[in-house]
């Protein structure tokens, strides 16, 4: 005979799995319903250099998923919120064992100021971790390539007290000058082709760590 | 001795007659949160070498309004007040003249909007090191600040 004791642990027992099976349920039902990642194009092959002076293409990516983020290292205020954002998202990657599935690459929009020293001093001022990270610079034509085929928008706004002369070939040469860009990264698949387009300074952490997520999970 | 507390009560009363009017209280600044990113000067000797921004939060306990119109420390060429400003997700830097700060009110330098620019650095600014900030008030003349240098703002 079991005693009433036995029995309400018994049922507590039944009605605590059958909740916890239902809960997972639901959530795999909501999970599959997630709308399928677009494709918005394919990462052109681009041959870029590193921080350290490395030649890297970016068909070496291949195989892992790619977070990519584009800055210049003149800009004080958003390009350091988009890293830090990245680096967030780094964090909870390797938090989780993803790190190896993933790669990091941060492309200036810059190149004529942005040499690979300087893009190493701006991942040292920021202590990035370059364990799976590469801050990459190139010819100004294929970086321009890039943010066309991306969509991401860049203008030059030149700092003088001369702006009437701030037209010429020469004053340019000579004058500071900020740039007006997008505030976007992108999530590149395996296959090398761009799935997301995440608001930059303005991204979710919990939102970007769920599709890389994802897409590492795609064969 | 009576002459002598005779002179000192007359100059109590001309100092007092010379503070703000009755009913005018001047405005009463306090800066709270200061802090800069971290940048490194060019590394090749020439050009302008990364930019660094100052966040604070500026409190205006007076009962006048002020307006903040300027900066300047000695670890950079220059420094504006900027603010970006985000149009159909483009980022856009534009130079502001002077920030109003309404008597009771406070106003948040923060990363994504209004920040003091600091351009053509004297020196890197490392996580950890702090430097000495330089605010100009229209009413409130110049208060200066100890900014620290670390990582953030997200």
């Amino acid at each position: 005979m079991v005693s009433d004791r036995r029995k309400f642990l018994l049922w507590s027992a039944v009605a605590t799995l059958a909740i916890i099976v239902v809960g997972a349920a639901g959530l795999f039902v909501l999970r599959s319903q997630e709308p399928e990642l677009p494709v918005y194009g394919s990462l052109p092959n681009l041959a870029l250099v590193d921080q350290d002076g490395y030649s890297f293409s970016l068909a070496e990516t291949r195989g892992k998923v790619v977070v990519l983020s584009l800055i210049y290292t003149h800009c004080p205020d958003i390009c350091p919120l988009i890293t830090g954002k990245v680096q967030a998202i780094q964090a909870r990657l390797k938090a989780a064992g993803l790190g190896e599935a993933v790669v990091f690459l941060t492309v200036t929009f810059d190149p004529e100021r942005d040499t690979p020293p300087v893009l190493r001093r701006y991942a040292q001022s920021f202590q990035v971790d370059l364990s799976n990270w590469r801050f990459l610079t190139g010819p100004p034509d294929a970086i321009e390539g890039l943010t066309d085929l991306l969509g991401f928008y860049t203008e030059r706004t030149y700092v003088t007290d001369r702006p009437a002369a701030a037209g010429s070939a020469e004053v340019r040469a000579e004058t500071p000058y900020f740039i007006t860009h997008s505030d976007r990264f992108f999530v590149i698949d395996r296959k090398g082709q761009i799935r997301a387009s995440l608001p930059g300074s303005r991204t979710d952490i919990d939102q970007a760590v769920r599709i890389i997520r994802r897409l590492v999970a795609e064969t | 001795m009576v002459l002598q507390a005779l002179v000192w009560c007359i100059a109590a009363v001309v100092l007092v007659s010379c503070g703000p009017a009755p009913g005018a209280q001047a405005p009463a600044i306090t800066i709270t949160d200061a802090w800069a990113r971290p940048a490194m000067m060019s590394g090749d000797g020439h050009g302008m070498g990364m930019n660094s921004a100052v966040y604070f939060v500026v409190r205006n306990s007076g009962g006048q309004a002020d307006r903040l119109i300027g900066a300047s420390t000695a670890v950079a060429g220059r420094a504006e007040l900027h603010e970006t400003r985000e149009e159909g997700g483009v980022m856009r830097m534009v130079p502001v003249p002077a920030v109003e700060i309404p008597a009771g009110g406070e106003v948040a330098f923060r990363p994504g909007g209004l920040h003091i620019m600091l351009m053509d650095l004297k020196r890197d600014l490392k996580v950890g090191d702090s430097f000495e900030l330089t605010l100009r008030f229209e009413r409130a003349g110049e208060l200066k600040l100890s900014v620290p240098v670390r990582q953030g703002g997200m």
